[in-house]
């Protein structure tokens, strides 16, 4: 199978996925000799099961990583594929069968922020399912580059608010996580968002703090505990 | 036997657990509806919630979640044919087309009932057969244990996706992920870099979390929103023609349902697509099956609630979980400080007896929720996501916080969080790593325990002859799904050849 160009973005996190997977899976291997594979009388020792592991993670990465380096896309029909493929075979076409055949999908390309081709996007036909695909515009008109940037917005945020614990304690970055995802990301009013997220996080204190007990870390400022 | 159930019930209908077993179903088929989140994003968000509780109180709440989210799941699979699991797929392939023609009601009313009858036979097979399981289960020693945990992981690996050398891959990681840490063997610390967090190994539930619902919340922002429900609710009753054509479909669901979900590492899946698949062989109207059939909803409905419960046996008996969900709940059972195992039903009677009480309780009120109310869970697949996913996302991160107290727990989640997103991504199965990192643990002991045995020859697991069948079960699974899809495919053609002309419809059109 060669693979098209609007999936050139996934393979490219395909590739640097299984590299890192292939060198993690060295990484072990090289360090679990050193813990020593077995003990006196040939026993299981500390080492062999992260040597073994790891060495057979690197073998497989590095094999996956090989053939998406040669522009083979990753078979997706061994497995569970097979019987759903059996089940539905005499199905009519047109039908449901069609439209979500394996569980999850196959996410078909879509060019993320990581694809080093800024060329345009290839927009397919309707989306097999219900759901919009991997590069359809969805419900609300985001193209797959806007939901890209919202995914990243949305996991840097997530980074961000950790990093502000210590400084607005626990519910407090949290409260400014939601804002910021509803008003900025969701492109919400300020007021719903403020509301929303307000009792959002009034109801987790009031679970986790109020039901439960638990001393969430106040910060310097003191919010929530 | 009857002393035991006496016990159970005595437990479970105690005002505290009966009101956590309704606030587990209630939750559970919320979060079931909720398109992309499955039974195993729901336990392992909502286990830091049920750490104050008393154990078998917490755990009869989760074991709710877990099964209350099968009913919710088939809203979601019927009305916008988005499943929440992989078990619920098969089921939108007639109840979407059954939502179109406007029968969603009946489809879900079938639903709702064939998961009903199915839970209670396989629960009465399971409190039947998990004791005297429970019983034999005992003579195991290392060696089976071992088998077993590489049935556990064949069967998942062969399973859980669509690429059997890619969950291969992934239980590897997984039993990676779990190596780290203090070797319960040797005492060595390994892969530790110094850190005194990595000490005790990387917290499982806090991966969990992170994987299942942070991971989810990304890939949910990166796909995009659905579109809303289509079908509409023309006739919510049921007729008593859909009731007779769904009876044969759903025993036959049930008990086919419950072998394979006694499997390690099998579950729901697999069972609500064979019950399909016979169902459409046996069936009269097989060739109707696509097209809005009732019992194709009806079969693949009872087989995996069956599956769900029957996943019982390995986790309760032997430890060794059948499924991606009944991990997270082997984990619960870890954090209480519990050991399933042979011993569990001897040593913690009132636990066991009163969690299996309790689905029993807990599946009659899931009835009586879902037949009348299921129109009214519908409704919040119209509540849109971008409100949904900033509460999933605050309730994941104070979660994990509040198991141990600590920052690091919310790291753990962020981290596997996006690690999550790329799995799911790239198509990479979950359940593999996540049965992988559970087994991690047990894997080794076994390992270490089965090479002392054998003087260092781990060879012995191949002269003792339950092993050695496990084994050989264990390796037919791999070649399993490639083995089941030509049964599916060589019935099926002969059958559609000889076709009755009279009963023969315009649309059968079947492949030969």
């Amino acid at each position: 199978m060669t693979t098209p160009p609007t999936r050139r973005g996934i393979a490219v996190e395909q590739a640097v996925v299984h590299g890192l997977l292939a060198a993690l899976g060295l990484g072990a291997f090289v360090m679990a000799l050193d813990y020593g594979l077995f003990l006196e009388e040939s026993r299981v020792g500390p080492g062999l099961v992260p040597a073994v592991v790891g060495g057979l993670i690197a073998l497989i990465a590095g094999w996956e990583l090989v053939t998406t380096l040669r522009g083979h896309r990753t078979p997706h029909d061994r497995g569970l594929a097979e019987v759903v493929a059996a089940t539905a075979v005499d199905a009519p076409s047109g039908g449901a069968s069609s439209e979500r055949a394996t569980p999850g999908g196959v996410p078909a390309g879509g060019s993320g922020s990581m694809s080093p081709d800024g060329g345009p996007v290839q927009m397919p036909g309707p989306g097999p399912g219900p759901g919009p695909g991997p590069d359809d515009v969805d419900i609300f008109g985001r193209t797959p580059e806007e939901r890209s940037r919202q995914l990243w917005t949305v996991s840097a945020a997530l980074v961000v608010a950790a990093l502000l614990v210590p400084l607005l304690g626990l519910l407090g970055s949290l409260l400014v996580l939601s804002v910021f995802i509803s008003a900025v990301v969701e492109k919400r009013g300020w007021l719903p968002s403020l509301v929303v997220s307000f009792l959002a996080v009034a109801a987790v204190y009031g679970v986790f703090v109020g039901f439960l007990g638990v001393p969430l870390p106040t910060g310097l400022i003191g919010i929530g505990g | 036997m009857l002393d035991n159930l006496v016990l159970g019930f005595s437990t479970a209908l105690s005002v505290e657990n009966l009101l956590w077993c309704f606030v587990g179903v209630l939750v559970g088929t919320v979060i079931g509806v909720l398109p992309g989140l499955g039974s195993t994003t729901g336990v392992a968000v909502l286990l830091p919630l049920t750490l104050s509780l008393e154990p078998v109180t917490g755990l009869i709440m989760l074991a709710g979640i877990y099964y209350g989210s099968q009913y919710g799941g088939t809203i979601t699979s019927v009305l916008i044919s988005t499943p929440g699991e992989a078990s619920s797929v098969v089921t939108t392939l007639d109840g979407y087309q059954m939502a179109r023609q406007g029968r969603a009601g009946a489809a879900l009313s079938i639903a709702a009932i064939g998961s009903f009858v199915a839970a209670i036979i396989s629960l009465a097979l399971l409190v039947a057969l998990a004791p005297p399981f429970a019983e034999f289960a005992l003579d195991f020693g290392p060696p089976e244990m071992l088998a077993v945990m590489i049935l556990g992981l064949a069967t998942i690996i062969s399973f859980a996706g669509d690429n059997r050398v890619l969950g291969l891959l992934m239980a590897l990681v997984g039993l990676l992920i779990a190596t780290v840490g203090v070797d319960p063997g040797s005492g060595t610390s390994r892969f530790t870099f110094g850190s005194i967090y990595l000490l005790s190994g990387i917290p499982f539930v806090e991966v969990m979390i992170g994987l299942f619902a942070v991971g989810e919340v990304l890939y949910q922002i990166r796909q995009g929103a659905a579109a809303p429900i289509r079908a509409g609710f023309r006739e919510l009753m049921i007729s008593r023609e859909d009731l007779r054509r769904s009876g044969g479909p759903i025993l036959r669901g049930s008990f086919l349902g419950f072998l394979f979900g006694i499997l390690p590492g099998a579950g729901s899946t697999l069972a609500s697509f064979m019950a399909y698949g016979i169902e459409k062989r046996v069936s009269k109207r097989g060739k109707e099956f696509g097209t809005g059939a009732i019992e194709g909803v009806a079969a693949p409905e009872a087989a995996n609630n069956a599956a769900a419960n029957a996943n019982f046996v390995p986790t309760l008996t032997l430890g060794i979980p059948g499924g991606a969900t009944t991990a997270v709940l082997l984990g619960a059972f870890m954090i209480y400080g519990i050991q399933p195992g042979p011993l569990l039903f001897d040593e913690q009677p009132t636990l066991v007896w009163g969690l299996l009480a309790s689905f029993f309780i807990g599946n009659v009120i899931l009835l009586f929720l879902n037949l009348p109310l299921a129109p009214v869970f519908a409704q919040l697949l119209r509540v849109p996501y971008g409100y949904m996913y900033p509460l999933i996302l605050l309730t994941s991160l104070v979660g994990a916080y509040s198991i141990t107290n600590g920052m690091y727990s919310v790291w753990v989640v962020l981290v596997f969080g996006i690690i999550g997103y790329f799995m799911k991504r790239l198509d990479l199965p979950m359940a593999p790593l996540v049965l992988g990192l559970v087994l991690g643990p047990l894997f080794e002991k076994a390992l270490v325990q089965t090479s002392a045995i054998g003087d260092g020859n781990l060879l012995i697991v191949f002269t003792r002859p339950l092993a050695l069948a496990v084994m050989a079960i264990a390796i037919l699974q791999v070649a399993a799904p490639t083995i089941m899809a030509r049964l599916l495919r060589r019935r099926a053609t002969p059958r559609s050849r000889r076709s009755d002309p009279a009963d023969s419809t315009p649309e059968g059109s079947s492949r030969g």
